[in-house]
Parts: structure tokens; C-alpha cells; sequence
């Protein structure tokens, strides 16, 4: 009964799901070195996020929420890909992201590309990153970063948006909603 | 003081002994501190990562501390940072000394306060073990044994 309720409140089953103002193709590189561009993923529901490897924090933890959301979406984590984007391509070579998903058991692309690629796709997406310089630490650097989760339907286009503390069950319901209103 | 040279020796037998007794309290702390650190872990590192974190539960029965600064063998350099949220962003920055309330604890833990491992030298791998040392403000270094694990499930 709390479920259901807690379902409804979430998922707002009644609305229909927008088809929001934000997203569209880009073309980056992979994980594997190898060219990418967003239409390939065609025909599977997309969970796109920002982040960088440095950060040892927020990339991974989004990683193990969305592994954890994979594993109870059962036969239907087929039908999703996440879709994780560095906002620091001179550090995030294809190498250094491969290495980041190899600790996730989780169906995930890591895309990185020259700056400017990179900086075209975060726009597109409404995102936003600021590089910190920090002297003192031997990060030298640090970015300070979006963290919304974004869930693009089978036909690429954003259908809901997810905060950083969105729990499992939300993303969840959110996958569900968007697959059963394709 | 007008008093008699028997009760003036006494007098001077307590200071010398609350002397003492200070002094030995002293280097009793020196020797060894109130912070304990309990469920220390490192997330891992494979081939190609050189850069990772470790976090920990410092438990103080004393007087306020700090962790000043800390090493491991594990990695080039430990560093003391922080994660901060300001709506929907976040950010990470090193900062200058954590502190341990007094008869306090102080957790470090993803998405707050942690210790960044730089330059890691070898793959740290899930199960592998890694010996931190984090040197507080009253002279003392606490050495940690941490976990290496490969979290899963929600942190």
C-alpha cells in the first residue's frame, strides 16, 4: 500500500511525460578510443551524467547507484545504456575511463573528446563545469561540476531529469515510466 | 605567608608532586593520543587509475584534535579534502587540518570530508590492504590499517 502510494507520488503515473527542451546527438570518443555519437544508442532508454575520474566521489557513487538500478530493472537493464561524460578530457583519456567502469558492473560508455567537443555537449545538455585551480594540492586542479542525472527515451530525446539524490527506486520508476510510454 | 618551615616543606612537596604529575600527563599525551580511527576503507584503484580515496571514523575521547596532514605507502602523496554540494553542484577542494571534537567523532565518508591517495603506486585492488598515517595536531601519528573495496551497493 506504501509502495503504491509512494509510487504514485514519485512516478506521477497520471501526467504525461514531457519531452524536454534540452539534448540532442553529439559525437565524442569512447572508452575503447573509438568514435561515438549519441544515435547509435537508438532504441534504448539513456541515463547521461557529467562528472571526472579525478573525483573520487560523486562519479563512483553515481556509477554503484546506477549499478544497483540496473540489477532491479532485471531483463529491462537491457533496454538501458548509462552514458558517463568527462568534463576533464586533458586528464580523461579513453584509457583512464575505461579503467574507471571496469570497477561497475553496469552496461556504461565513457566519452571523452577535445575540449570544445566536450564543452558543445555540455551546453547542449544545460549542464555546467568550472575548473578550480588548486596550487596547493597535487590535483593541481579540480572541477567543480552539474550532477543531474538526465533519462533520454529510445528515440534520444530527454524525458525526465534526476538530482543527485534521487534513490534507486526513483530512477527506477523514472526508467519504467519512460520505456512503457514509448 | 607567615606558616612554619614544616608546613612550607609540605607545601613545597605538593607543588613538586602537582609538577610531576603535570609534566607526566604530558608526556603521556605525547606518547599516545585519544583519537581512534575504526572502519577505514580505500576505494579501489585498477590499472590506469592513479588517483583514489580513502575514508575512516576518527573517534576522540579526549580534548578537540586535528589531522594535520597524513601518508601512505601506497601512493606519492594523501592529502585532506572535501566535498562540497551548492544545489545541484559539486565541487572538491583540500583543506588544512579536519578536526575531532572533543569526546567527539568525525566521519569521512563519500560525498564529505576524505583523504585524496595521489600517484598511487600499484593497483589497489578489492581485499588488498593499505596502511594510512595521519599525523594530528598534539605531535602523535595514528597508523591505520584500511580495506581496499570495490563498492557495489549504495554508499
Amino acid at each position: 500500500m506504501l509502495a503504491i502510494a509512494l509510487w504514485a507520488v514519485v512516478a506521477r503515473p497520471w501526467q504525461r511525460l514531457p519531452v524536454l527542451p534540452i539534448g540532442g546527438d553529439f559525437a565524442l570518443t569512447d572508452h575503447n578510443g573509438a568514435p561515438f555519437t549519441l544515435s547509435q544508442l537508438r532504441g534504448k532508454v539513456v541515463l547521461v551524467f557529467f562528472g571526472y575520474s579525478l573525483c573520487p566521489d560523486v562519479c563512483p557513487t553515481t556509477l554503484s547507484k546506477l549499478s544497483v538500478v540496473s540489477r532491479r530493472l532485471g531483463d529491462d537493464a537491457a533496454r538501458v545504456k548509462t552514458v558517463y561524460i568527462t568534463v576533464d578530457p586533458a586528464r580523461d583519456t579513453p584509457e583512464v575511463l575505461k579503467a574507471d567502469l571496469q570497477s561497475f558492473r553496469l552496461d556504461a560508455v565513457g566519452l571523452t573528446g577535445s575540449r570544445a567537443a566536450v564543452d558543445s555537449v555540455v551546453r547542449l545538455f544545460g549542464a555546467s563545469y568550472q575548473i578550480v585551480p588548486t596550487p596547493e594540492s597535487a590535483a593541481r586542479y579540480t572541477v567543480t561540476h552539474s550532477t543531474t542525472l538526465y533519462a533520454l527515451d529510445a528515440r534520444g530525446r530527454v524525458r525526465m531529469t534526476f538530482a543527485y539524490e534521487a534513490g534507486v527506486d526513483e530512477i527506477v520508476a523514472g526508467i519504467r515510466r519512460i520505456i512503457a510510454a514509448d | 605567608m607567615n606558616c612554619s618551615p614544616a608546613l612550607r616543606n609540605n607545601l613545597h612537596a605538593i607543588a613538586y608532586t602537582i609538577a610531576a604529575l603535570v609534566l607526566g600527563a604530558t608526556v603521556a599525551a605525547a606518547q599516545s593520543s585519544t583519537v581512534r580511527a575504526r572502519d577505514a576503507w580505500v576505494r579501489e584503484a585498477p590499472a590506469g587509475r592513479a588517483v583514489t580515496a580513502a575514508f575512516l571514523i576518527l573517534e576522540n575521547s579526549g580534548a578537540e584534535r586535528a589531522v594535520v596532514r597524513g601518508s601512505t605507502d601506497a601512493a606519492e602523496t594523501l592529502e585532506l579534502h572535501e566535498m562540497r554540494r551548492d544545489g545541484a553542484t559539486m565541487s572538491m577542494a583540500p583543506v588544512k587540518s579536519i578536526s575531532i571534537p572533543a569526546n567527539g567523532r568525525v566521519e569521512l565518508k563519500p560525498g564529505g570530508l576524505h583523504l585524496m591517495l595521489f600517484g598511487v603506486k600499484k593497483p589497489l585492488l578489492d581485499g588488498d590492504s593499505v596502511s594510512l598515517r595521519l599525523q594530528l595536531d598534539d605531535g602523535t601519528t595514528l597508523t591505520v590499517p584500511a580495506r581496499v573495496r570495490r563498492p557495489q551497493g549504495m554508499p
